[in-house]
């Protein structure tokens, strides 16, 4: 593509055609002016009329002359010829010739300071290739992907489109290893292609490269589903050593995978069992070389245990400092099943223990005869009948969810101002348009992926077994929610953990977007489900544009400190993170929403500088899976890393306990997962100073 | 016991035994006892058997003043007999 520029030459002003003028073009090199070029960029890029076109170049050329600029730049010649576009009427025109692009304010403090908006990138060259490239699509998004209606509720902040800058990619991804484990690693364009591993470490090496293929054609998480089942037919006969050698360099490996893209750890999980589940029991097992073992994976159970007891160890050692592992998040299923399988206490304990340790457990409740596969901070999926009958060949299980919407709850508070029906009458408006926001992303991805090997999603069309890898019509479309808690607290007067009714609002709320959520996706032949957003930095985001837009409102139930820029909403249905409220209780009430909450839902117990005993854990995580309706919990301790003496001691402080140095790292999660403080928003560290820590429950 | 406020019936369109439940707590309400009935695919109905972790139909739940559950039946229906000991416990 052509731009324009020039560098003025002549000592004369005046009409344009009198001096010698120069245009950079963007493939770096500098041409002779000819205003015949702002007119076929204009007939190539847009609908304007050949006469109007030339009208345009013309006056454009004349403005130019009559400038006394030392130095014009190609992007300012495309704006000067916006502008005259607008003088003309032509808006539409001058959206079409839109450029896209970076202040360079903005540029050098990309380049100079850290990425705030998730704390999963750390500073460096890589990072600010991801950050500077997700500011254009973003741009692009919100132009081109996406109409005016869903592009303006974005910016105005109605409503907000998760993962912008990836526009180009589905948000996030559950599968199997079964997939690479029979085909190998056969990789659309890939310079070398890999036969089924043979042996355990070459299958991890896969897997951790397929991981990262992934990442490059996902937004979000990429998710593994019962791991360590699935690894199980390669470790037969393994011995302790290499057992706990093999646990190493899966969670070593993933864990510094941050020399990925955009310097990014990959944002994996680990699904794990006690128990070989219910669904995979009699599914016959592929071992080394991809071939069947003649056995199934009831019979592999050993093995399976051996491993996953392995990881969970690696897990309480740490890093080498003693540090938690960021990545991958072991997401442990807790079902009837575990509770009836032999070792299941000494299990139970190990996992407390890393929990109350390092805090990496993640408790998922299965109850009854669901099955579940998670992914992503908290994002699951109930697994249906067809499903269970894919469950029958693994290497088919393969989800995803194509985007995700996060609806604005207390706007439409302020926006009701008391008035109930108009509540429910503004929460459909604004379902009905996350839907539009989701059909629009929808077709753009299916334009992608119907442009096939030779376009930008290569890889998901891979067709290995009789099927596109990324299989559309089970793809969901997530609908998310923040500051429930906000919403009810303008509408009644109080938060949700205050008063019965207003918890019973919230409820309502909720249970009336999952009937609408039903019914628009149903019209629409999307398949759309309720998700808590995990809002890392939505909660900041959407807090400021309603203090800015809503201020009287917003200020009387904001969270976090003004003064100090650190608002934050409450994220999704969460009781307010500073209630002092013994951690049951909370596990139990923000517990109620869950099962309305299909795609996934978790609740934190911020644990602060305390080490529960594992026993204690454990009671409680057996409390919670009994009596009890939440979906998931985590345990969260906080950290403080030494960078001098390389010590880890427990709690947020400005200094290191050992040796006194300042030069620290703090480290807790931010959303659901972990990572250092100092990545943080300012609205997580407004959270982070409220919430409360638990002490002395346990 | 607290006191008795209110018997909460928990039904929906295509349950087999709501019949049975919704005619028992007729019967109750009759007697003079307080029931709200709740459809739960209605969004109230939802909501309310959201807060009472209802996951099952017929369920028959008994609240005192304070909208906290005495005892409950979950997907079973009790017999008048068994209900009114209990109501009267």
């Amino acid at each position: 593509m052509l731009e324009y520029g020039k560098e003025k030459n002549g000592e004369k002003d005046g009409d344009a055609t009198d001096l010698a003028l120069f245009v950079r073009t963007s493939d770096e090199e500098i041409r002779e002016w000819n205003r015949n070029k702002i007119y076929e960029a204009l007939v190539r890029e847009t609908t304007i009329s050949k006469d109007a076109a030339r009208i345009i170049s013309q006056e454009v050329e004349k403005l130019i002359g009559e400038l006394n600029i030392k130095v014009l730049t190609a992007p300012l010649i495309r704006e000067l010829t916006n502008v005259k576009l607008l003088e003309y009427g032509l808006e539409d025109i001058r959206k079409q010739h839109s450029r896209l692009g970076v202040p360079l304010y903005d540029v050098k403090n990309i380049i100079l300071s850290q990425n705030k908006e998730n704390a999963n990138v750390p500073h460096g060259p890589e990072a600010t290739n991801l950050t500077l490239a997700e500011s254009i699509k973003k741009q692009y998004a919100l132009t081109e992907v996406f109409s005016q209606e869903v592009a303006d509720a974005h910016m105005r902040g109605d409503v907000h489109l998760h993962d912008l800058g990836m526009v180009d990619r589905p948000y996030c991804s559950g599968q199997n290893i079964e997939y690479i484990k029979r085909f190998g690693l056969h990789l659309p364009g890939a310079l070398s292609i890999a036969k089924p591993a043979k042996h355990p470490e070459v299958l991890i090496e896969q897997i951790i490269k397929f991981s990262a293929a992934l990442q490059g054609t996902f937004a979000g998480a990429i998710g593994w589903d019962a791991f360590n089942v699935f690894m199980a037919p390669y470790l037969v006969g393994v011995d302790d050593t290499r057992m706990k050698q093999l646990a190493q360099i899966l969670i070593f490996e993933f864990a510094q995978q941050a020399v990925a893209r955009g310097g990014q750890s990959i944002f994996s999980d680990l699904n794990l069992y006690w128990e070989i589940p219910k669904h995979f029991e009699d599914v016959p097992a592929i071992g080394p070389g991809g071939k069947f073992t003649g056995n199934t994976y009831a019979d592999y159970l050993e093995e399976s245990q051996r491993f996953v007891k392995a990881l969970f160890e690696v897990y309480r050692e740490g890093d080498a400092m003693g540090r938690p592992f960021f990545f991958p998040k072991p997401d442990t299923h807790i079902t009837e099943k575990f509770f009836n399988t032999e070792g299941h206490e000494e299990f139970l304990n190990l996992i407390c223990d890393v929990a109350a340790d390092k805090g990496n457990t993640y408790f998922i409740f299965d109850r009854g005869s669901t099955a579940k596969i998670s992914e992503c901070c908290r994002l699951s999926f109930n697994l249906d009948e067809k499903d269970l009958a894919d469950a029958k060949e693994p290497w088919k299980m393969r989800y995803s969810a194509m985007q995700n919407v996060t609806v604005n709850l207390p706007r439409i508070a302020y926006r009701a101002n008391g008035d109930d029906s108009k509540l429910f009458g503004e929460l459909s408006s604004a379902l009905e348009l996350v839907a539009r926001a989701h059909m629009q992303k929808k077709a753009f991805i299916s334009g992608l992926l119907s442009a096939g090997m030779a376009g930008p999603l290569a890889l998901l069309t891979m067709d290995l077994d009789g099927e596109q890898y990324y299989r559309m019509h089970r793809a969901t479309f997530l609908v998310g929610m923040l500051g429930l808690n906000e919403m009810v607290q303008y509408h009644t007067g109080y938060q949700m953990h205050e008063s019965k009714e207003a918890l019973k609002f919230g409820l309502k709320v909720i249970a009336y977007m999952k009937k609408e959520v039903e019914r628009i996706g149903k019209e629409n032949n999307l398949r759309m489900v309720l998700e808590q957003t995990p809002a890392e930095s939505t909660a900041y985001r959407l807090a400021k544009l309603d203090l800015k837009y809503y201020p009287l409102q917003a200020s009387s139930v904001v969270k976090g400190s003004k003064e100090r820029g650190e608002v934050y909403y409450t994220n999704s249905t969460y009781f307010n993170v500073s209630a002092p409220m013994d951690p049951i209780s909370r596990v139990k009430g923000e517990g109620l929403f869950h099962p309305l909450i299909e795609a996934g839902a978790l609740s934190h117990v911020w644990l602060g500088e305390s080490k529960p005993s594992a026993e204690s854990l454990a009671s409680f995580v057996k409390k919670s899976f009994y009596n009890t309706q939440n979906a998931q919990i985590a345990f969260s301790p906080e950290f403080t890393s030494c960078l001098d003496c390389g010590k880890v001691s427990r709690g947020l402080s400005e200094k290191c306990s050992y040796c006194g140095s300042e030069n620290v790292e703090g480290i807790t999660r931010v959303t659901g997962f972990f990572s250092k403080v100092n990545s943080w928003n300012k609205g997580k560290l407004g959270e982070l100073k409220d919430r409360y820590r638990n002490y002395g429950h346990f | 016991m607290d006191e008795v406020k209110e018997i909460k019936l928990f039904w929906k369109n295509g349950c087999t035994r709501c019949p049975q439940a919704k005619e028992l707590c007729k019967k109750l309400e009759n007697e003079g006892f307080s029931v709200a009935y709740y459809d739960v695919e209605s969004v109230d109905g939802l909501a309310e058997a959201s807060f009472h972790e209802v996951l099952s139909t017929p369920s028959i739940i008994i609240v005192d003043g304070n909208d906290e559950e005495l005892f409950s039946y979950r997907g079973v229906v009790p017999s008048y007999m068994e209900i009114k000991s209990c109501l009267r416990a």
